[in-house]
């Protein structure tokens, strides 16, 4: 076929397409189920042993000081601007207690205001 | 006398830097110097500092398109460190993700490759498509572009019949549309007119330059490391190396397009011939390995990438050395742009799919006068564009 019946042949089949692209800010996308997205921490599963902080390849852990939190007293805390979303602090964690969302809205003016969700029940 | 044409660096943010200069006498390139090191990230010395689980998630970070060829590699150069092999069902895995990968980055690449010679309609067609397969990525790995998919000793999750299903629709729908692109590369008077004769690759300098991938497939050398030294399951999949002997842009492009549908029959075979069983072997995140060394080589979609690991018996490498595929394919630019236009650099350095390059600025010294001017690689677009507007004609009845 010459490069005008090409043309003539896609114009005319695209032209009664829906557009394939999406308005994102009005038309909410949603991830996939098992999306790695915002952190969830569970604080009444947590234990604070520490291992997330070990295990992850990004020092994006740090564990602070939790009095709620037995018996280690701390709990880690995710700053999630340095994270690389690898989900090895859910996979080794030994109660469970961290999984990842699928939210995948991660913004904020500071790095500091990019962090974990706390779910505290 | 020559006039230079200063090609490059620097805008780390942006897209990614190399610099070159470009000796040229008229509208002819003569000679080129490539410049690299623009944007050292020293990630093989950070690497050592990070234990044999954390190796790969740093590994995937140094591109963001063969991340997951990235990950495989360093994974399997641990695994020959440790002596450890993964389950079958892991190594299938492994090698759909590899495969998938490819598919992405070559329709990424075509459609970049169409952009630099003006047909932008193409370069929407295949991100498109592209797009579908970043779902299928972000549906199986949770990720569309860092998969996280490897680990030592077998990959992270599994993969579910229905997602297998998909799979298989998508492989018929891209089917359909690789024969529409091939056949429409082949005929298009325009890609004829840019691609044919244009940046050749001479067997003999694809040799002696050490070039690797579909840059080297095109110009007629049988060198792929899945052909070479079959890794993953790649001795048992249907898989054919595919050459081209013309060496120019355009078997460059076909190389590629061919390769899809290659890495369409092997996602399918895996479909159909994917046994159950275990994922992975279990991995203490802080193991000693034993005092050993090891190269790893795997065929990312620019060629071949390898990886070597020395160990002295820590919890951490004692030493990474990483050569990527387009360091590789630097200097065989310098053989392709002899002789050419420079309204035909777009395409050349295209042509090897460059992953440092996307240079953004270009200087232009004449010999002549002494003149410099510096140029952005828009605007190196855009004069080649309007130089072939000009010399359409003439070219077109040089080349066809």
């Amino acid at each position: 076929m010459t490069t005008w019946g090409y043309a003539r042949r896609e114009a005319t089949k695209r032209f009664f397409e829906k557009p394939y692209t999406i308005h994102y800010p009005f038309t909410d996308i949603k991830a996939f189920e098992g999306y790695r997205g915002r952190i969830l921490l569970q604080l009444s599963k947590c234990v604070g042993c520490g291992l997330c902080a070990r295990v992850c390849p990004a020092s994006a852990i740090e564990m602070v000081a939790d009095e709620k939190i037995k018996p280690a007293g701390k709990r880690p805390h995710f700053k999630l601007a340095e994270c690389c979303y690898c989900a090895l602090c859910a996979e080794y964690c030994p109660k469970g207690a961290i999984q990842l969302t699928t939210d995948y809205h991660l913004y904020g003016f500071e790095k500091e205001d990019v962090v974990e969700e706390v779910k505290t029940e | 006398m020559t006039f230079n044409l200063f090609f490059g660096p620097i805008h780390p943010a942006l897209k990614e830097p190399i610099g070159f200069i470009f000796e040229i006498e008229g509208e002819y390139v003569v000679n080129a110097r490539p410049n690299l090191g623009f944007n050292h990230r020293g990630i093989e010395k950070l690497l050592e500092s990070k234990t044999w689980l954390q190796t790969g998630f740093l590994a995937e970070h140094v591109c963001g398109i063969c991340s997951g060829a990235h990950n495989g590699c360093c994974y399997q150069g641990v695994e020959k460190i440790f002596e450890i092999e993964p389950p079958r069902r892991g190594l299938f895995i492994r090698t759909l993700v590899w495969e998938l990968e490819r598919i992405h980055s070559h329709l990424l690449w075509l459609g970049v490759m169409l952009h630099e010679a003006g047909f932008d309609t193409i370069f929407m067609y295949t991100w498109r498509d592209r797009e579908l397969t970043m779902d299928l990525f972000e549906e199986m790995s949770g990720r569309r572009v860092v998969y996280s998919m490897n680990t030592v000793g077998g990959v992270r999750r599994d993969v579910t019949d229905a997602f297998l299903q998909k799979l298989k629709k998508y492989c018929n729908y891209l089917e359909e549309r690789v024969k529409f692109y091939r056949e429409l590369v082949m005929s298009d008077a325009t890609t004829l007119a840019r691609f044919q004769n244009v940046g050749i690759l001479t067997k003999r300098d694809a040799i002696d330059l050490s070039a690797v991938g579909p840059t080297t497939r095109g110009s007629g050398v049988k060198k792929d490391v899945r052909y070479e030294e079959p890794y993953g399951v790649y001795d048992e999949s249907p898989f054919q190396i595919v050459v081209r002997e013309e060496g120019d842009a355009l078997a460059k492009t076909i190389v590629r397009i061919d390769e899809i549908q290659v890495s369409i029959d092997i996602l399918r075979w895996i479909a159909d011939n994917i046994p159950s069983g275990e994922i992975k072997i279990k991995f203490s995140p802080m193991a000693k390995a034993p005092e050993n060394e090891a190269i790893s080589r795997v065929e990312a979609p620019r060629g071949e990438l390898l990886y070597y690991f020395k160990s002295d018996g820590g919890i951490t490498p004692s030493r990474v050395k990483i050569r990527t595929p387009t360091l590789a394919n630097i200097l065989p630019i310098i053989k392709m742009v002899e002789g050419q236009y420079i309204a035909d650099i777009p395409v050349i350095v295209a042509s090897i799919d460059p992953c440092i390059a996307c240079c953004e600025r270009v200087t232009m010294i004449d010999h002549k006068t002494g003149e410099s001017k510096v140029m952005t690689m828009n605007d190196l677009r855009i004069y080649s564009r309007k130089w072939y507007k000009e010399h359409y004609k003439e070219v077109r009845r040089e080349r066809l």
